[in-house]
């Protein structure tokens, strides 16, 4: 029989709809600000965060660059327009271009760069209404590394952070997401053409399964070889996980002091509630 | 006998036993006069995800901040959970009885090696009592949270035979379960509390906390369960919530089973048990 990984949408839902308006509230703050890409990931977060919160809490921001997808852009205003939340467009094309000035081939250099300046925009749009960044970096994409560190992995609280991304699919058909933004192919969209699993060199179902395995199930590498996973898929994956580790964690602190932060300075995030 | 009993599953301030107070305050006020026994989940005066913050907020037996809840304490029996400090500065997970203006006892967390809290065995010392107190109205079982996990903790229990068994609970939601809408770990403590009652034939008052700290989500659902291991009442998951009960002590008088051969036969395997180590 083929292996399923354990979910409950409803569970999941109602949970996640607590934690945004719990860690959002017992700060003092009721808005959120939100990058909508017209992807999966945006979708699911953004209208977690308007049942969380009310439509009128959440300001959506399409922040392309000149070389995003009209089909993204169209699919994150519809997504906006269904949720009912106050939507700006800001093309951020020339903030990329006046820094690389044409200087660059490089299109992991210049996605990450256009990664980060959407994270600066939405950081500056979360001071400027008082409001908190809402994540939508999944699982998997933490797990694997996929993100930009400062990008696009940036946000004040982040909803999917313990979703794979098979799970977020099934979140998103109960809580009504477009069938056409499920069913699209996932894209950072960072340069025409870019596909998640194209990049990746794996689809989300085998990324997913062998995760569950390694991760929740701790079953290690070479059983899962015996399992019948591909060799060539398990070693990516152990591979990307571990490399990528530093992404998951804060800067390191050389310590020289009694306490120094992270190691042994160790307070809640929520210290402030 | 009948002992009434009001359930207190609510959401304390991490850190922050000022407000954690007032709310003890205003939830004794309302049970006063409707219970017999008021009970609050484990660490209500200071939270759960503590880190740090564990020496800031421990409280010493005699610590002036907890007269409050000893004068409520005249007409009313109180359980609730704090930092402790104790004895040589060391940190406990502990949870207070006090009963006639009093503390009446002090029960500590052993085992608190969970990997799924940020603390436990890092800041907390183990603590080692039987758990079991003689009240006005009975005799009563203690258990701290993942104590319960451990078969040790219960072993007084078969010599003690509890009327009541009370589980106070910092219970963390996770894992998906078979159970649309609630989690796996709910489920587990669920089908954990029936059996003990069916095993000691004692109630098992089990009062867990609500709320999130640092993403972390405490599940609720608290609830009591009669000697036959069914649920006689509960309060629902994640809200915040109480319950106010009536418990028929006489129960004990028809027990369902008979413990005195399980226990014999128990002190007889701890024996050999004790000669083989």
């Amino acid at each position: 029989m083929k292996f399923k990984i354990p979910f409950d949408p409803i569970y999941t839902k109602d949970i996640l709809v607590r934690f945004i308006r719990d860690e959002t509230r017992k700060f003092g703050i009721d808005k959120l600000v939100i990058g909508l890409s017209g992807g999966l990931d945006s979708s699911v977060s953004a209208t977690l965060g308007v049942d969380a919160l009310g439509r009128s809490n959440i300001l959506g921001y399409v922040l392309p660059y000149r070389t995003t997808s009209q089909n993204s852009i169209d699919d994150a205003i519809l997504m906006a327009e269904m949720l009912g939340v106050n939507t700006e467009l800001i093309d951020i094309t020339p903030m990329v271009d006046a820094y690389f000035k044409g200087e660059t081939e490089d299109r992991v250099r210049r996605g990450n760069f256009i990664a980060r300046t959407r994270m600066c925009v939405l950081f500056d749009k979360s001071y400027q209404h008082s409001a908190l960044v809402l994540g939508t970096s999944n699982k998997t994409e933490l797990l694997l590394g996929y993100g930009t560190i400062y990008g696009d992995m940036a946000s004040a609280i982040n909803p999917l952070g313990d979703l794979y991304k098979t799970q977020v699919r099934m979140l998103a058909k109960e809580i009504g997401v477009p069938d056409k933004i499920i069913a699209k192919p996932p894209t950072a969209d960072l340069w025409v053409g870019q596909t998640d699993e194209g990049e990746l060199g794996l689809t989300y179902e085998e990324a997913d399964e062998i995760l569950y395995r390694l991760v929740e199930e701790r079953i290690r590498p070479e059983l899962l070889l015996e399992m019948g996973y591909r060799e060539e898929s398990i070693d990516k994956i152990v591979y990307l996980m571990r490399k990528n580790q530093y992404k998951r964690t804060l800067p390191v602190i050389a310590k020289l002091s009694c306490r120094t932060i992270g190691i042994d300075f160790k307070y809640p995030r929520d210290w402030n509630n | 006998m009948k002992l009434r009993v009001h359930l207190a599953q609510f959401y304390p301030k991490l850190g922050n036993i000022e407000y954690n107070m007032e709310k003890h305050i205003e939830i004794s006020g309302r049970a006063k006069d409707k219970a017999d026994l008021l009970i609050f989940p484990e660490l209500s005066l200071t939270g759960s995800n503590l880190m740090d913050l564990v020496s800031e907020v421990a409280l010493e037996k005699n610590s002036k901040i907890l007269n409050p809840l000893l004068e409520f304490s005249s007409n009313l029996d109180i359980i609730f959970g704090l930092v402790e400090l104790g004895e040589n500065n060391l940190f406990y997970d502990s949870a207070f009885y006090c009963s006639k203006s009093s503390l009446k006892y002090v029960h500590r967390k052993s085992f608190l090696s969970s990997p799924r809290r940020s603390g436990g065995k890092d800041y907390f010392s183990s603590g080692n009592n039987t758990g079991v107190l003689n009240a006005d109205w009975g005799k009563l079982g203690f258990i701290i949270s993942d104590d319960a996990l451990n078969p040790v903790s219960v072993l007084p229990f078969i010599q003690k035979n509890p009327d009541i068994i009370i589980i106070i609970d910092n219970g963390l939601s996770f894992g998906f379960s078979s159970d649309t809408g609630i989690p796996k770990s709910a489920l587990m403590w669920k089908n954990l509390i029936s059996l003990y009652a069916q095993i000691f034939c004692s109630y098992v008052i089990y009062v867990n906390r609500v709320g999130f700290e640092d993403g972390l989500n405490f599940f609720g659902g608290s609830s009591i369960v009669d000697p036959y291991g069914e649920t006689i009442i509960s309060c629902p998951y994640f809200e915040e919530s109480s319950l106010d009960v009536e418990l028929d002590l006489q129960i004990f008088k028809s027990r369902p089973f008979n413990l005195s051969f399980n226990r014999e036969r128990l002190e007889s395997i701890l024996r050999n048990l004790k000669d083989e180590i």
